[in-house]
């Protein structure tokens, strides 16, 4: 017996030795040398990128599209791991708090109280942007602040997206363009309406599009204020959504999944182009139209960046220069995979560039330009994200 | 040497669990159990998953144990091995495709009916093969000794077969007691959002948002843990002496 | 009569509606296949390290007696009621100090706890159902360890191996927020492109994934039905021909 439990210990130990970790983090002067020589360095070397992976049409976009360009641009091989963004952010805490420095994500997508964690642990790299060249692009407005949070040059940002509501036009004939007329109509279609759950950032945004149009500007601006009204909206609604409101979809995907099966009559999402490619596709109804209500929309930015213990940050950086590209934002403007608004500042590219952008059809389940005019939101400060998703299952969906 | 040996086993299971268990203790305070146990979206949690698992347990165990005595001698028992082939995830799927558009059981009921199904779509096998070895090898001669000494058919049944079935019956519904109570996909692809099922719950206490809530969760893992340990010591401390007996041969 | 009613209830519950799974026309997913050699490599390893600590943790159980193995037998059950996803957090943590995350063996080590606890009850009532006696009339048989496992308790335990090998099968192939965590992304199985696949917009890739989930465990049972078919073959050919000579 004894011979066995001693053998056993030694298995566990010579087992355990074959786990020792590499014992050579990658220094910290990444950032002082110049694009040059990283982009030289970053040759055939592989890349993580750690991002929500729900929509077919963005991984399609990073599978088929940006990872062979990085390939043959840069012979850089681009691994895409579909984890969501509230898991990398918990694997990035135990990591540091074990002082794992050298970890396995090289980019991370990230914004709104994902970035607002990892900014306040000192989750990130570093100041990242100043060493890309293709910065000089970026709208300087939708990269100095993260929903409220100033980003410090700790991210970079990749796209730029309205809120918008989309609806079946064969099924609804008059649509309502304000939350009043949402409740009315709500009330007179039961069942036809719902929303995701507030731990989706989808439905959380959808409560704060509520504070927006119920609250007042003074309660608006205060984080830890009671937002009665806005309960109470949502209260009101509630005995005529889906399902009676007895439950909400899990995600932004389910209710996707409910309007393209004719369950309910409405989606919703950051993003105005996002019905294109669905609709293309076949997987949402061909009359599904846009509305943008009077209460508002909020303007929503989302970034990369790059972890504090990035196995490869020279790879890394040259990704997150070629997603800020004029040409792939193009192509992820666009309706083949995605449909994402670009992060670019139109004017500062060359005029055949501009011309591009603008050719790009927009499909009738896209809202004109002028739409938006007078109805854009900025973000809420980001610890209203926290408290909505506190309060919500007591005081709505209980 | 060849009656085995259950050290390493022990003490792989062991380590790893007290460990975890350890590190989640320490990440709490006093404080956070009184915030769990006066938390009534916790309780009410703690309450559905009850429901759930035991009503899905019960059933499971009778309907499997019914089948494992009807099918038992039949080549056709292999039949109920597929179901053992699909994931749980895979089962929830199966429930999307077919219940979606049916009302009272379809996917997002409160009554978590398709849940329940879905259980014992996984779980009715499960029962059935954990006990089918113990049914083949029921020894029939204790029947008939039971007849030859005019038994009554309860007592006969107790002494033939039943005496047998107790400990791994027990077993398995403990196992689907505790799997179910705290299973996470499930119970998140087709459970209601209000109240959620304990797995759901906690998971999503220790993922969103900041770090507030998790101790929370691990107050709850503790709690949990705790009760479970005290219902398994009892049934192990109950049933041991009858396996014990049996695994000899001179039951009763 | 009734048992042939009670089949035809288990065939259209349980079988029949396996067949809304059956594909139009078969398309290959490319991320999806980039995964299996890492999940086949894992379900090999954790299916033999379940049969090693099993076999020998299972039959100690049935067997012996005394405070100490049931204490072992206690601890050994632990994981089945404890909450293992929640337990790993804090696991994670050493895993990282110890160099096991994010890799391999730190997977197959915390793949482990929601299998052995399983595989270690189905020996154990394997065991129970054969009985000390009639182990004890194999050690007077065949004194060679290793041949009377071949020869006798193996093939005697055929339903419980192949029990162990696919409940171990099924349960390592849809973990999926433990091979996330501990494996953060690096340790590649199936189930990281299945759960995203689930809750996702696209039905058709759900379904892609739903059929390779169910097809591992089928593939790794008929190979081992293979292997048992002609491990029996084997035995019997020997005895009988060990018997032949002995009556000549």
């Amino acid at each position: 017996m004894k011979k066995k439990v001693i053998s056993f210990l030694a298995l566990g130990t010579l087992l355990a030795g074959c786990g020792t970790p590499d014992a050579t983090p990658e220094p910290k002067n990444v950032l002082g040398t110049s694009y040059q020589t990283i982009e030289k360095e970053a040759e055939k070397s592989t890349v993580r990128m750690y991002m929500w992976g729900g929509d077919e049409g963005i991984n399609a976009y990073i599978d088929e599209y940006v990872a062979p360009r990085l390939k043959k641009e840069h012979n850089i091989t681009l691994e895409r791991v579909p984890i969501e963004t509230a898991d990398i952010i918990q694997k990035l805490r135990a990591e540091k708090q074990a002082g794992k420095e050298k970890g396995v994500i090289d980019v991370v997508w990230i914004n709104g109280d994902n970035f607002l964690n990892a900014k306040k642990d000192d989750l990130l790299y570093g100041e990242i942007t100043k060493v890309l060249p293709n910065m000089k692009y970026v709208d300087a407005a939708a990269q100095s602040s993260d929903s409220g949070t100033k980003t410090e040059s700790l991210e970079a940002a990749w796209g730029k997206v309205q809120y918008t509501l989309h609806y079946d036009a064969a099924d609804v004939k008059s649509p309502p363009t304000d939350l009043k007329a949402l409740k009315s109509w709500v009330k007179e279609n039961p069942g036809r309406f719902t929303y995701p759950e507030v731990t989706d950032f989808t439905g959380n945004a959808f409560v704060r599009h509520v504070m927006y149009g119920v609250e007042s500007n003074a309660t608006l601006k205060d984080p830890k204020a009671d937002f009665k009204k806005t309960w109470a909206y949502l209260n009101e609604i509630k005995p005529y959504l889906w399902k009676k409101g007895k439950t909400y979809p899990k995600t932004l995907a389910q209710l996707d999944q409910l309007y393209a099966n004719g369950d309910v009559d409405f989606t919703m999402g950051f993003n105005e182009r996002r019905a294109e490619q669905e609709v293309k596709s076949g997987t949402f109804p061909k009359q599904t139209r846009p509305i943008v209500l009077k209460d508002g929309s909020i303007a929503s930015t989302h970034f990369l960046s790059v972890p504090f213990n990035a196995p490869n940050p020279k790879g890394a950086l040259v990704t997150i220069n070629t997603l800020l590209s004029p040409e792939a934002q193009l192509k992820k403007y666009d309706a083949t995979y995605w449909g994402d608004g670009t992060s670019l500042d139109l004017s500062t590219l060359e005029s055949s560039e501009q011309k591009q952008f603008a050719d790009v059809p927009a499909a009738s389940s896209t809202p004109k330009p002028s739409v938006f005019e007078g109805k854009v939101r900025t973000e809420l400060d980001p610890s209203v994200f926290e408290m909505i998703r506190k309060e919500w299952p007591s005081r709505v969906a209980r | 040497m060849w009656r085995g040996n259950a050290y390493p086993a022990a003490l792989l299971m062991a380590g790893m669990v007290l460990y975890g268990l350890w590190v989640s203790v320490s990440m709490t305070s006093p404080a956070d159990y009184h915030e769990l146990l006066t938390d009534d979206v916790f309780l009410e949690s703690l309450a559905v998953s009850s429901y759930v698992a035991i009503v899905s347990t019960i059933i499971a165990l009778i309907i499997g144990v019914i089948l494992a005595r009807i099918l038992s001698r039949t080549r056709l028992a292999a039949l109920l091995a597929i179901p053992l082939f699909i994931p749980h995830l895979g089962a929830a799927y199966l429930a999307i495709l077919y219940l979606s558009d049916v009302p009272v059981i379809g996917p997002h009921e409160g009554n978590y009916f398709s849940v329940m199904l879905t259980y014992l779509y996984k779980e009715i096998p499960f029962v059935f093969f954990y006990l089918l070895p113990v049914v083949r090898r029921l020894d029939s001669r204790y029947q008939e000794l039971g007849i030859m000494l005019g038994l009554s058919p309860v007592r006969r049944f107790w002494h033939a077969r039943g005496v047998f079935l107790l400990v791994p019956i027990l077993e398995a519904g403990f196992i689907l007691l505790a799997f179910i109570s705290f299973a996470y996909e499930i119970p998140a692809l087709l459970g209601v959002t209000y109240p959620k099922l304990l797995g759901v719950y906690a998971f999503d206490l220790y993922t969103q948002g900041d770090l507030s809530d998790q101790p929370l969760a691990f107050a709850m893992s503790v709690v949990l843990t705790g009760g479970l340990f005290l219902l398994l010591v009892l049934m192990t401390g109950l049933t041991r002496p009858l396996a014990t007996k049996i695994s000899r041969g001179r039951s009763e | 009569m009734k048992k042939t009613s009670v089949i035809l209830c288990v065939v259209l519950l349980f079988i029949v509606p396996l067949i809304g799974l059956i594909p139009g026309e078969w398309t290959w997913n490319l991320r999806l296949e980039a995964t299996l050699g890492t999940t086949v490599a894992m379900i090999c390893a954790v299916v033999l390290l379940n049969h090693l600590f099993g076999y020998m943790a299972g039959k100690a159980i049935a067997f012996q007696t005394g405070k100490r193995i049931r204490m072992a037998e206690f601890l050994i059950s632990l994981p089945l009621f404890v909450p293992v996803l929640l337990l790993s957090f804090g696991l994670y943590l050493t895993w990282i100090r110890l160099g096991l995350a994010d890799r391999f063996f730190g997977v197959l080590l915390v793949l482990l706890l929601p299998t052995l606890p399983y595989t270690v009850r189905l020996y154990t009532n394997g065991f129970q159902a054969l009985g000390e006696r009639m182990l004890e009339q194999m050690v007077l048989l065949e004194g060679n360890r290793f041949k009377r496992w071949f020869y006798l308790t193996g093939p005697m335990l055929r339903s419980t191996l192949q029990s162990v090998t696919l409940l171990v099968t099924v349960i390592t192939i849809s973990q999926y927020a433990l091979v996330a965590l501990i494996g953060g992304g690096i340790v590649r199985m199936i189930a990281l492109e299945v759960f995203p696949a689930y809750s996702g917009n696209s039905q058709e890739a759900a379904r892609q994934a739903t059929l390779w989930l169910i097809g591992l465990p089928v593939l790794f049972y008929a190979l081992q039905a293979v292997i048992f078919s002609s491990w029996i073959r084997i035995v019997r050919r020997r005895l009988n021909g060990s018997h032949d000579t002995t009556s000549q």
